[in-house]
């Protein structure tokens, strides 16, 4: 068992009701897991928690069966490093070049003063050229961050995170912000990765219909709430009523 | 804001308005006697005494290392403390409120009186003013930046975090270069400013150019003291370039 999720509960400090109720999940080693519900369900919020940049309110996550909600300092760290992430807005820095953004993603394992210095070593450097070829952006390896598409800033954070060596990516909304033939290609670049690579992927989505298509299993949320947990074909009418509801 | 409430506030600045006019004694028939103003300069200013222009451009270059010296003096000291006085970066609210403290402190106290204040334990020269420039803008500089830092975009540092990155690297990849064109924007905005307050600095024996107008102000010596008002127009035209210049290159 990869990730576990048991009783996760999420209420914001200024909020009057819970944004996550209850969660229990699992996720095993290779799965391809969509979490599906609209905007505002609390996608984003589970994901956080998954990686712990928001610690949940409650319930318990267990990785590779171990507890992690109170791991602190370099427990935490190395944890995080272990999980790639992916975002709907890219999160790049748009003034560093796409290489420099893909080293980013090897910040938790390189000494400090290289990443102070930003001198890094042959192996990272190999590493990212690497990915950057993997994800088919060398071309653009030199050039900023801000002056690429939609869809090679995207590829770029796919880089980022294969660097990382993941285990599991996580991605929230990563196709959101892309037009509907780039998000398929993007869709098809984590799917293969997630074949070839043997790289676990919880991924958010509002489309069902591309929902279907990659995901393995899909868990539906809605209002904080799993409302479905099963495989795509057994996504029908009455579960997209409970989801979109 | 409601209709009423827009009269009022219009009342209100005109009353302020007419209230300062009144306590400055605007007056605009005085400048029937422009005539006076023309006819001093034309008198006592021409033709300039070129014998002083040597001298006046080595004053100039002082002016503008003091300058130099102050501001950067002043981001090396300000850059590390904005962080402390951002509340997204800060490590504790303590910390927070008092480098905020500190940064107010410095900036309102103007750079004559920190000057004046220096002169007993540093005494005349280029030297207090450097340190009298550098206090003032550690504040100025501090409060902008730490203003930067908190508007940051949060989506990098976010990225940064969720790779298994320490707080010094959030801030070094995930903020840093977000900012950096507006600090540099901001510094060389200073580096103007810090000219127009060493001249001023001058006054009151900080060197450099400043000191030179005053003394020949003080002796009557108008003639060199039109050409030192031209060589601190070209100084300050000189540095509006540069600063402009850099601007454009960095964004």
């Amino acid at each position: 068992m990869l990730l576990e999720v048991d009783h996760l509960h999420m209420k914001y400090r200024k909020a009057l009701t819970s944004t996550l109720e209850n969660l229990n999940f699992k996720v095993e080693e290779g799965e391809f897991v969509v979490i599906l519900g609209l905007s505002g369900a609390g996608k984003s919020t589970l994901v956080r928690c998954l990686n712990l940049l928001i610690k949940p309110t409650g319930g318990v996550i267990r990785w590779q069966g171990r507890e992690v909600n109170k791991w602190r300092g370099k427990a935490l760290k190395n944890y995080r490093r272990s999980i790639g992430m992916i975002f709907q807005s890219f999160n790049l820095i748009g003034r560093l070049s796409a290489l420099t953004n893909v080293l980013v993603g090897r910040l938790g394992y390189m000494p400090g003063w290289r990443a102070f210095f930003h001198w890094y070593s042959a192996s990272d450097l190999e590493l990212a050229k690497e990915a950057l070829d993997r994800v088919g952006l060398t071309h653009v390896m030199h050039q900023r961050a801000d002056q690429l598409s939609g869809g090679q800033k995207q590829r770029v954070a796919i880089a980022r995170a294969l660097v990382q060596k993941p285990m599991l990516i996580l991605g929230d909304e990563p196709i959101a912000s892309l037009d509907p033939l780039t998000s398929r290609s993007v869709m098809d670049l984590l799917k293969s990765i997630n074949k070839e690579e043997h790289i676990t992927m919880v991924i958010n989505l509002h489309d069902v219909e591309l929902a279907k298509h990659y995901a393995t299993r899909i868990i539906g949320i809605s209002k904080g709430k799993i409302v479905f947990d099963g495989l795509p074909q057994d996504v029908d009418l009455a579960v997209l009523e409970r989801i979109y509801s | 804001m409601n209709k009423l409430s827009k009269g009022s506030l219009t009342i209100l600045s005109a009353i302020i308005i007419i209230w300062s006019a009144y306590g400055t004694e605007f007056d605009l028939s005085k400048f029937l006697d422009l005539n006076n103003s023309l006819l001093f300069l034309q008198k006592k200013w021409l033709p300039p005494d070129w014998t002083v222009l040597v001298p006046a451009l080595k004053a100039a270059v002082i002016t503008l290392q003091i300058a130099i010296m102050g501001t950067f003096l002043a981001i090396l000291v300000a850059l590390p403390l904005s962080f402390l006085a951002a509340y997204n970066t800060s490590p504790s609210l303590v910390v927070y409120n008092g480098t905020r403290w500190l940064l107010n402190l410095f900036r309102s106290v103007p750079e004559i009186v920190l000057g004046l204040l220096l002169v007993p334990s540093l005494g005349l020269g280029p030297f207090p003013a450097v340190i009298a420039i550098a206090i003032h803008n550690i504040g100025v500089l501090g409060k902008l930046i730490s203003e930067l830092i908190e508007a940051a975009d949060e989506g990098p540092q976010e990225a940064v975090q969720s790779v298994g990155a320490n707080r010094l690297f959030v801030i070094l990849y995930g903020i840093l270069p977000q900012i950096v064109p507006n600090i540099l924007s901001n510094y060389f905005y200073r580096l103007e400013v810090g000219v127009r307050a060493s001249l001023i600095l001058g006054f009151i024996g900080g060197g450099g150019i400043g000191n030179m107008l005053f003394i020949d102000f003080k002796i009557f010596n108008y003639q060199s003291v039109a050409t030192e008002v031209l060589v601190i127009m070209l100084l300050v035209i000189a540095v509006d370039y540069l600063g402009t210049f850099v601007r454009k290159r960095v964004i």
